[in-house]
């Protein structure tokens, strides 16, 4: 089950609240919670369902044992099970395909047969979230959990569990056992969703579709079979509808992927649990520095303190740390998807964080409009590297935006299409900017003296969520809606 | 003046707002009687709540498609989606975004007929000779001009909307259209000795009424060369290629603005130029009465996203009666036949069915009957839907006509010819039709079976 769809918002998440609100104590509630969240998987994964079990299992028997060995071996050993556990899922079921291809492909002959192996919804989010957990009892930094169920409900916790953020287990660790929802919260977490599912549905979705039609689906663009159409596809693509459906792709995946860690954090506000913010505009950084710092800052967080932090991170010399800032961003790119796309797309990352370390960064902020336009280009090529998985289509994609394809700069076709989004990319790109989070303190902040704009401000925060979420669901009816050939009837 | 409310107030008038409306859209959402299960204006069934069993629960197939039920029979779907469309029309996006035509020009339209298959010996000759390929004489039509500047042009994907009418792309596949040349010669050998074998391509609007400055523009293919090519080609049959008699009309109501078909005047004039190749004179226009429906929304308006400007200016259907007595039946894929009106009253039917009214739509089979002339010839019409708006002007002069939709038809054409004999055979296709590889297989599987 997604978000952004009917069923959620009318049936699945209305029986959510009234169920949870019926129950008084916190016992009870975490119950309706956890039961809730496991029907939420189970939508998706009816089988997998059950290695989210098991590996809540594992972690909280680990963390237990942790707790009580009495040798520092004793708990590294514990640590290492729980830490073999979750790389080993995660191993298998995302990357062993990958690893198979890999392997034949460097011998030069299919020796073993790839195994096809179907990714669990939400693996790589939960496993990382159980990560934090067991290293974080072996760090003392929590006390174990002694309830079984209440490590299941942090992991399977359908706010976060499939698309982020990735929760620690400290942060929540209290409010699993004592939460308090408040009407400010309430009122909070109500906006926060409304946006975010708007967001989703009426943006991200509207620039994925462009996208798509510009480019190439991600249906296509994964299918082996279709490449030589997929090829003939871009190369007759003028540069303009290249840089384009780029650009929308670049809008698309901010929207989807933040608006899905707003609607998180909005439902996690209405019931008490306090998720740290995933994103903090990071088209509007101007470095990628200072973008990674504002990006899926719950992954950043966590490869900086499981995994840079603890290889020695800068205190072990300029070598070593060049050395730390590879694996991690190696390991950045390969947790998005089991391709060398990804990698080559975390390593180009790794190469610009290490040039702006060592050379250019200091200058890109003193002068940040020129910083913020480098990010947007850099960013931007990173998206490339990112959406096209085949090394064939990626090399033709670039090529194209620079008009080595043999293609038109533009044509007839690619400026009325385009022409027609102008608007709709605007409103984008204003979502994607603090813009409307400052027009509203504005409006706070005068309404304090000033009556109609007090007033104003009320009936549009009265307003709007419900606006967004009906926009929002008009916007969702018809999703099935597909376009018949003419010839059909 | 009145204090506001407290913070307090106004968070649980805000709170209640939002979650009553949701309850209340929930519970609406659960009234299962409210929920349609067709939608009018897509033309389909609506998903259906799935039936249970273990394998699909355990695939995953049966909670994606109770979530799919809910919402493709949302209750009010298609005010709802109508809703949609205006928004994503404010936005500027549209809802429906089938493919990008961009560099998509099609194959070059070859300049000479080719022969096609070669056909057995000694059946070439007398079938050649009395059809020599006219489309190709030099020859200098002008078409009245454009009534005006373009002012609005929106690119949609696979169609295009010039002010308020829209245009389907077309590109030619010379393999497609080769494959339709052979299935036309097969025809014309195997049936001649039968009966009469005409054929025409019926082109779509782009060529016809677009405005002559956007369609330079447009990377689609020339429809009058590629009609010439493949007529030119089909060199075992006869032909009568209506494109200049429709063209030369292009300021008169020829094409729909809202839906891809031509209307029943375009099918009027080429009705005109089949007399002529059949050597029998048409009947004036005015020997028809005409039935007019309002109010038609089509394919274009819905696969727009539902344009306002096309919303705002619907068509009109025009149904010509012929001046005699008719009746008609259909047999349907299970080989039930019902009495049907030739030209049905769409009067009250909702806004994109109303080009239903010519032959009540595609059936597999149709036989229409002259009830004014007690002896006469047949003929038999193959088509898909542009050739509805043609059949009703053979019937004043053949005794029987009879229309398969080869789409639908599921025996062959032999066969049908081994039960019903039938003095000419008419091609009715549209241009369209000629570059979609699976209807030219269908068609050709049609004439070979």
């Amino acid at each position: 089950m997604v978000f952004s769809s009917l069923f959620f918002l009318f049936a699945f998440l209305p029986a959510n609240l009234l169920c949870y609100f019926c129950c008084k104590t916190v016992k009870t509630r975490n119950i309706i919670l956890l039961l809730f969240s496991l029907v939420f998987y189970a939508f998706g994964e009816p089988v997998y369902v059950a290695i989210l079990v098991l590996m809540a299992l594992f972690c909280w028997l680990f963390s237990r044992l942790i707790d009580t060995s009495r040798t520092p071996n004793e708990k590294k050993l514990w640590l290492a099970a729980a830490v073999a556990v979750c790389i080993g899922a995660i191993g298998y079921f995302k990357y062993i395909g990958f690893a198979v291809e890999s392997f034949n492909a460097l011998i030069g002959k299919d020796l073993i047969p790839v195994p096809q192996v179907t990714l669990p919804i939400g693996i790589s989010f939960y496993t990382f979230q159980l990560l934090t957990y067991v290293i974080d009892v072996y760090r003392g930094d929590v006390p174990s959990q002694k309830s079984y169920w209440k490590v299941l409900l942090y992991a399977s916790l359908f706010h976060q569990c499939i698309a982020g953020p990735i929760v620690r287990y400290g942060d929540i660790e209290n409010e699993l056992t004592e939460r308090h929802e408040n009407l400010a919260e309430m009122s909070q977490g109500l906006t926060r969703f409304a946006s975010g599912l708007a967001k989703k549905a009426i943006l991200a979705n509207g620039c994925g579709a462009v996208a798509d039609t510009l480019l190439l689906t991600d249906a296509a663009i994964g299918n082996g079979a279709l490449l030589a159409d997929n090829i003939a596809a871009i190369t007759s693509r003028s540069a303009l509808a290249l840089w384009a459906g780029m650009a929308f792709y670049m809008l698309q995946i901010y929207l989807d992927f933040s608006s899905y860690s707003d609607m998180a954090i909005g439902m996690g506000l209405m019931l008490g649990f306090h998720y740290k913010e995933n994103f903090n505009y990071p088209y509007t950084a101007y470095s990628v520095t200072d973008f990674w710092r504002r990006w899926h800052m719950s992954l950043s967080t966590f490869f900086r303190d499981y995994v840079y932090i603890p290889l020695g991170g800068n205190r072990k010399g300029k070598v070593r740390q060049v050395f730390n800032l590879f694996a991690v961003w190696g390991l950045t790119g390969l947790w998005h998807g089991a391709s060398w796309n990804f990698v080559l797309w975390g390593l180009y990352f790794f190469v610009l964080l290490i040039l702006e370390k060592f050379i250019f960064g200091k200058y890109l902020e003193k002068v940040k409009p020129v910083g913020r336009i480098y990010l947007l280009v850099t960013v931007f090529f990173g998206w490339v590297l990112f959406k096209f998985t085949d090394f064939t289509i990626l090399g033709t994609v670039l090529k194209g935006m620079f008009g080595l394809n043999g293609n038109p700069a533009s044509t007839y076709e690619a400026t009325s299409f385009i022409s027609g989004y102008v608007f709709f990319f605007i409103i984008c790109c204003v979502a994607c900017t603090p813009v409307v989070k400052t027009a509203k303190k504005l409006l706070i902040k005068f309404g304090k003296t000033n009556r109609p704009v007090n007033i104003t401000y009320r009936v549009l925060d009265i307003a709007l969520p419900l606006v967004l979420i009906l926009l929002a669901s008009i916007s969702l009816v018809g999703d099935s809606y597909n376009p018949f050939l003419y010839f059909q009837f | 003046m009145k204090k506001l409310p407290s913070a307090t107030t106004h968070r649980i008038i805000k709170l209640a707002v939002s979650f009553v409306s949701v309850i209340i859209i929930s519970t609406i959402c659960f009234i299962i009687p409210l929920r349609p299960t067709v939608s009018e204006t897509e033309k389909r069934e609506l998903a259906k709540f799935p039936e249970f069993s273990f394998q699909a629960l355990m695939s995953g197939d049966y909670f994606s498609d109770i979530s799919t039920w809910f919402s493709d029979t949302m209750p009010f779907r298609d005010s709802l989606m109508n809703l949609n469309s205006k928004m994503q029309n404010f936005l500027g996006t549209s809802g429906v975004l089938a493919g990008f035509n961009e560099g998509a020009q099609g194959d070059v339209i070859p300049d000479s007929p080719t022969p096609g298959e070669t056909l057995p010996e000694g059946e070439t000759a007398t079938e050649s000779e009395t059809n020599e390929p006219e489309t190709f004489a030099p020859e200098e039509i002008t078409y009245p001009a454009d009534k005006g500047e373009a002012q609005h042009v929106e690119q949609l994907s696979s169609i295009v909307i010039c002010d308020n009418a829209g245009f389907e792309y077309y590109n030619f596949v010379q393999s497609t259209a080769d494959n339709y040349v052979k299935a036309l010669n097969t025809a014309g050998t195997k049936f001649s000795s039968q009966a009469n074998v005409f054929a025409t391509v019926v082109p779509t609007s782009t060529d016809i009424t677009l405005n002559e400055k956007v369609r330079a523009k447009l990377s689609v293919s020339d429809q009058k060369q590629a009609i010439d090519y493949m007529l030119g080609s089909a060199t075992a049959v006869k032909t009568f290629n209506c494109f200049n008699n429709i063209k030369q009309h292009r300021d008169e109501y020829v094409y729909f603005r809202t839906d891809h078909h031509w209307t029943a005047l375009a099918a009027y004039y080429a009705y005109e130029t089949f007399c002529q190749a059949k050597g029998i004179t048409p009947l004036p226009l005015s020997a028809y009465e005409v039935w007019s429906f309002e109010g038609f929304l089509g394919t274009f308006y819905n696969d727009s996203g539902k344009d306002p400007a096309l919303g705002n200016t619907p068509d009109r259907v025009d149904a010509y009666k012929p001046p005699c007595q008719y009746s008609m039946t259909i047999t349907d894929k299970y080989g039930n036949t019902t009495s049907m009106p030739m030209l049905y009253d769409e009067t009250n039917a909702p806004a994109s069915y109303k080009y239903g009214t010519f032959i009540c739509g595609d059936n597999p089979l149709s036989t229409i009957t002259n009830e004014s002339l007690t002896d006469g010839e047949a003929c038999l019409v193959v088509k898909e839907s542009f050739g509805n708006a043609f059949v009703p002007f053979l019937v004043y002069h053949y005794k029987t006509v009879y229309v398969i939709d080869y789409r639908h038809y599921t025996s062959s054409l032999s066969s049908f010819l081994s039960t019903h004999t039938v003095n000419d055979i008419l091609f009715v296709n549209n241009v369209s039709m000629t570059r979609n590889s699976s209807l030219v297989s269908d068609l050709a599987s049609f004439i070979a079976g």
